[in-house]
Protein backbone atom coordinates (compact mmCIF):
# COMPACT_ATOMS: atom_id res chain seq x y z
CA UNK A 1 0.00 0.00 0.00
CA UNK A 2 1.29 3.21 -1.22
CA UNK A 3 0.91 6.12 1.40
CA UNK A 4 1.20 10.10 0.96
CA UNK A 5 1.34 12.81 2.97
CA UNK A 6 -0.33 16.05 2.01
CA UNK A 7 -0.51 19.56 3.63
CA UNK A 8 -4.50 20.29 4.34
CA UNK A 9 -6.32 21.47 7.42
CA UNK A 10 -7.70 19.45 9.96
CA UNK A 11 -11.44 20.13 9.93
CA UNK A 12 -15.00 18.39 10.02
CA UNK A 13 -17.76 20.10 8.15
CA UNK A 14 -21.40 18.95 7.46
CA UNK A 15 -24.51 20.62 5.43
CA UNK A 16 -27.51 19.66 6.69
CA UNK A 17 -31.41 21.42 5.22
CA UNK A 18 -33.78 21.22 7.94
CA UNK A 19 -37.23 21.34 6.98
CA UNK A 20 -37.51 24.44 9.70
CA UNK A 21 -37.48 28.42 8.72
CA UNK A 22 -34.71 30.21 8.64
CA UNK A 23 -35.84 32.13 12.33
CA UNK A 24 -36.54 28.79 14.04
CA UNK A 25 -32.83 27.42 13.03
CA UNK A 26 -31.12 30.68 13.89
CA UNK A 27 -33.20 30.25 17.30
CA UNK A 28 -31.85 27.09 17.70
CA UNK A 29 -28.75 27.96 17.30
CA UNK A 30 -28.95 30.98 19.64
CA UNK A 31 -30.74 30.04 22.77
CA UNK A 32 -28.78 28.56 25.28
CA UNK A 33 -32.30 26.52 26.28
CA UNK A 34 -32.53 25.09 22.88
CA UNK A 35 -28.60 24.49 22.25
CA UNK A 36 -29.17 21.70 25.49
CA UNK A 37 -31.51 20.09 23.43
CA UNK A 38 -29.27 19.25 20.53
CA UNK A 39 -25.84 20.77 20.96
CA UNK A 40 -24.71 19.80 24.03
CA UNK A 41 -26.17 18.03 27.16
CA UNK A 42 -25.93 21.39 28.81
CA UNK A 43 -25.17 25.30 27.86
CA UNK A 44 -24.86 28.22 30.00
CA UNK A 45 -23.45 30.20 27.48
CA UNK A 46 -23.26 34.53 26.88
CA UNK A 47 -24.20 34.18 22.74
CA UNK A 48 -23.42 37.43 22.15
CA UNK A 49 -19.83 38.31 20.03
CA UNK A 50 -17.10 38.11 23.11
CA UNK A 51 -19.50 35.85 25.29
CA UNK A 52 -18.26 33.13 27.45
CA UNK A 53 -19.64 30.49 29.21
CA UNK A 54 -19.71 26.63 29.14
CA UNK A 55 -21.23 23.29 27.89
CA UNK A 56 -21.30 20.02 28.43
CA UNK A 57 -20.48 17.25 25.74
CA UNK A 58 -20.47 13.68 26.94
CA UNK A 59 -16.72 13.41 26.78
CA UNK A 60 -16.84 16.33 29.76
CA UNK A 61 -17.08 20.57 29.55
CA UNK A 62 -15.57 22.52 27.30
CA UNK A 63 -15.21 26.30 27.47
CA UNK A 64 -16.78 28.60 24.83
CA UNK A 65 -15.89 32.03 23.82
CA UNK A 66 -18.29 33.23 20.83
CA UNK A 67 -16.02 35.14 18.20
CA UNK A 68 -18.73 36.10 15.82
CA UNK A 69 -22.53 36.93 15.59
CA UNK A 70 -24.09 37.83 12.23
CA UNK A 71 -27.71 37.92 13.17
CA UNK A 72 -30.00 35.49 11.35
CA UNK A 73 -26.88 34.37 9.35
CA UNK A 74 -23.86 32.96 10.50
CA UNK A 75 -22.21 32.02 14.60
CA UNK A 76 -19.08 31.09 14.81
CA UNK A 77 -17.35 30.10 18.63
CA UNK A 78 -13.93 28.52 19.78
CA UNK A 79 -14.07 25.78 22.68
CA UNK A 80 -11.69 24.00 24.12
CA UNK A 81 -11.15 21.76 27.00
CA UNK A 82 -9.64 22.81 29.97
CA UNK A 83 -5.85 21.34 30.65
CA UNK A 84 -6.02 19.27 27.16
CA UNK A 85 -4.35 22.25 24.94
CA UNK A 86 -6.61 21.06 22.00
CA UNK A 87 -9.12 23.83 20.63
CA UNK A 88 -11.98 23.83 17.80
CA UNK A 89 -12.89 26.88 16.01
CA UNK A 90 -16.59 26.30 15.30
CA UNK A 91 -18.90 27.93 12.56
CA UNK A 92 -22.59 27.26 12.16
CA UNK A 93 -23.98 29.39 8.90
CA UNK A 94 -27.29 29.07 7.89
CA UNK A 95 -29.02 30.33 4.38
CA UNK A 96 -32.75 29.95 3.34
CA UNK A 97 -33.11 26.48 0.46
CA UNK A 98 -34.87 26.24 -2.07
CA UNK A 99 -37.65 24.23 -1.11
CA UNK A 100 -40.19 22.28 -3.30
CA UNK A 101 -43.56 22.99 -1.59
CA UNK A 102 -44.99 25.37 0.41
CA UNK A 103 -42.89 24.97 3.66
CA UNK A 104 -39.74 26.49 3.14
CA UNK A 105 -36.05 24.70 4.60
CA UNK A 106 -32.82 26.43 5.65
CA UNK A 107 -29.17 24.39 4.91
CA UNK A 108 -27.08 24.63 8.04
CA UNK A 109 -23.11 24.13 6.90
CA UNK A 110 -21.01 23.18 10.30
CA UNK A 111 -17.73 23.48 9.79
CA UNK A 112 -15.45 22.54 13.32
CA UNK A 113 -11.51 23.17 12.71
CA UNK A 114 -8.99 21.88 15.03
CA UNK A 115 -6.80 24.98 15.98
CA UNK A 116 -3.22 24.01 17.05
CA UNK A 117 -2.26 26.55 20.39
CA UNK A 118 1.33 27.47 20.67
CA UNK A 119 2.43 25.64 23.91
CA UNK A 120 2.83 29.22 25.52
CA UNK A 121 -0.88 30.32 24.94
CA UNK A 122 -1.89 26.83 26.48
CA UNK A 123 0.10 27.84 29.70
CA UNK A 124 -1.16 31.11 29.76
CA UNK A 125 -4.87 29.95 29.75
CA UNK A 126 -4.35 27.45 32.12
CA UNK A 127 -2.87 29.64 34.34
CA UNK A 128 -5.00 32.85 33.72
CA UNK A 129 -8.15 31.04 33.72
CA UNK A 130 -11.10 32.23 31.81
CA UNK A 131 -11.58 35.67 31.99
CA UNK A 132 -11.91 38.10 29.16
CA UNK A 133 -8.68 39.29 29.25
CA UNK A 134 -7.76 35.99 28.61
CA UNK A 135 -9.86 35.05 25.96
CA UNK A 136 -9.00 37.79 24.03
CA UNK A 137 -5.14 37.48 24.41
CA UNK A 138 -5.51 33.66 23.49
CA UNK A 139 -7.19 34.54 20.34
CA UNK A 140 -4.47 36.90 19.21
CA UNK A 141 -2.31 34.29 20.56
CA UNK A 142 -3.30 31.04 18.87
CA UNK A 143 -2.71 29.89 15.25
CA UNK A 144 -5.24 28.74 12.98
CA UNK A 145 -2.82 26.93 10.87
CA UNK A 146 -3.23 24.00 8.17
CA UNK A 147 -1.74 20.63 9.42
CA UNK A 148 -0.53 18.00 8.11
CA UNK A 149 -3.30 15.27 7.75
CA UNK A 150 -2.87 11.77 5.61
CA UNK A 151 -4.38 10.09 2.66
CA UNK A 152 -3.56 6.49 1.75
CA UNK B 1 -0.64 2.63 15.62
CA UNK B 2 2.70 2.22 17.40
CA UNK B 3 3.50 0.05 20.52
CA UNK B 4 4.24 3.60 22.03
CA UNK B 5 0.54 4.64 21.64
CA UNK B 6 -1.11 1.41 22.72
CA UNK B 7 -0.64 3.09 26.49
CA UNK B 8 -1.86 6.51 25.99
CA UNK B 9 -5.41 8.00 24.37
CA UNK B 10 -5.80 8.80 20.91
CA UNK B 11 -6.18 12.39 22.23
CA UNK B 12 -2.77 12.66 23.91
CA UNK B 13 -1.35 11.23 21.02
CA UNK B 14 -3.00 13.84 19.09
CA UNK B 15 -1.97 17.00 21.06
CA UNK B 16 1.70 15.72 20.72
CA UNK B 17 1.37 15.53 16.67
CA UNK B 18 -0.60 18.51 16.23
CA UNK B 19 2.04 20.37 18.80
CA UNK B 20 5.12 19.67 17.08
CA UNK B 21 3.53 20.43 13.79
CA UNK B 22 2.51 23.77 15.11
CA UNK B 23 5.74 25.19 13.68
CA UNK B 24 5.62 26.20 9.85
CA UNK B 25 9.19 24.92 9.38
CA UNK B 26 8.18 21.88 10.68
CA UNK B 27 5.37 21.87 8.33
CA UNK B 28 8.04 22.62 5.65
CA UNK B 29 10.08 19.62 7.13
CA UNK B 30 7.39 17.45 6.55
CA UNK B 31 5.90 18.23 3.31
CA UNK B 32 9.76 17.73 1.92
CA UNK B 33 10.16 14.89 3.10
CA UNK B 34 6.49 13.57 1.89
CA UNK B 35 7.34 14.94 -1.73
CA UNK B 36 10.97 14.01 -2.08
CA UNK B 37 11.88 10.84 0.05
CA UNK B 38 13.77 10.01 3.06
CA UNK B 39 16.69 13.19 4.07
CA UNK B 40 19.46 14.13 6.02
CA UNK B 41 19.60 17.08 7.98
CA UNK B 42 22.18 18.02 6.01
CA UNK B 43 20.26 17.37 3.05
CA UNK B 44 17.54 19.00 4.59
CA UNK B 45 19.67 22.59 5.61
CA UNK B 46 20.19 22.87 1.75
CA UNK B 47 17.12 23.63 1.11
CA UNK B 48 16.23 25.55 3.80
CA UNK B 49 17.43 29.54 4.98
CA UNK B 50 18.52 28.16 8.66
CA UNK B 51 21.51 26.06 9.80
CA UNK B 52 21.53 22.48 10.33
CA UNK B 53 21.71 22.90 13.49
CA UNK B 54 18.26 24.18 13.88
CA UNK B 55 16.96 21.40 11.48
CA UNK B 56 17.69 19.24 13.60
CA UNK B 57 16.22 20.68 16.39
CA UNK B 58 12.99 20.50 14.46
CA UNK B 59 13.64 16.89 13.52
CA UNK B 60 13.78 15.80 16.84
CA UNK B 61 10.72 17.95 18.12
CA UNK B 62 8.98 15.76 14.92
CA UNK B 63 10.72 12.54 16.19
CA UNK B 64 9.96 12.97 19.46
CA UNK B 65 6.19 13.33 18.31
CA UNK B 66 6.44 10.02 16.12
CA UNK B 67 6.14 11.55 13.02
CA UNK B 68 9.43 11.03 11.83
CA UNK B 69 12.32 8.48 12.98
CA UNK B 70 15.58 8.76 11.96
CA UNK B 71 17.96 5.93 11.11
CA UNK B 72 21.88 6.42 11.42
CA UNK B 73 23.57 6.19 8.11
CA UNK B 74 27.40 6.17 8.03
CA UNK B 75 28.04 9.74 9.89
CA UNK B 76 24.29 11.19 9.66
CA UNK B 77 20.90 10.24 10.81
CA UNK B 78 18.60 10.21 7.76
CA UNK B 79 15.28 10.56 8.63
CA UNK B 80 11.76 9.10 6.68
CA UNK B 81 8.28 10.09 7.76
CA UNK B 82 6.03 8.05 9.67
CA UNK B 83 2.49 8.15 8.08
CA UNK B 84 0.62 5.80 10.94
CA UNK B 85 1.09 9.56 13.62
CA UNK B 86 -1.24 11.18 10.82
CA UNK B 87 -3.40 8.14 11.72
CA UNK B 88 -4.38 10.71 14.78
CA UNK B 89 -5.62 13.05 12.75
CA UNK B 90 -8.39 10.96 10.95
CA UNK B 91 -9.10 9.75 14.60
CA UNK B 92 -9.15 12.87 15.24
CA UNK B 93 -11.92 13.68 12.18
CA UNK B 94 -13.39 10.83 12.77
CA UNK B 95 -14.56 11.38 16.47
CA UNK B 96 -15.65 15.18 15.60
CA UNK B 97 -17.07 13.96 12.46
CA UNK B 98 -19.63 11.31 14.40
CA UNK B 99 -20.31 13.90 17.55
CA UNK B 100 -21.63 16.26 14.50
CA UNK B 101 -24.32 13.61 12.75
CA UNK B 102 -25.51 13.05 16.40
CA UNK B 103 -25.95 16.58 16.95
CA UNK B 104 -27.80 17.31 13.73
CA UNK B 105 -30.18 14.34 14.23
CA UNK B 106 -30.98 15.83 17.40
CA UNK B 107 -31.43 19.23 16.14
CA UNK B 108 -34.05 17.66 13.35
CA UNK B 109 -35.97 16.29 16.44
CA UNK B 110 -35.58 19.31 18.40
CA UNK B 111 -37.09 21.11 14.84
CA UNK B 112 -39.53 18.79 14.93
CA UNK B 113 -40.96 19.60 18.05
CA UNK B 114 -41.08 23.16 18.10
Amino acid sequence: MTRRTIVTGIFVTRSEVLDAPIEDVWAALTDPAALSQWLADAADLDLRPGGVGRIRLPDGDRSVLVTARDEGRRLSMLWWREGDGQLSAVDLTISPSPSTGADPRTELVVVERLVIAPAEAHAARVSMGMRWGCAFALLSTVCAVGVVGAVR
Amino acid sequence: VTSVESHRTSREVTSDVFAALSDPTRRVLVETLARDGDATATQLSAAFPISRQAIVKHLTALAGAGIITGQRVGREQRYRLEPAAMDAAVVWMREVGAEWDRRLAALRRHLDRT
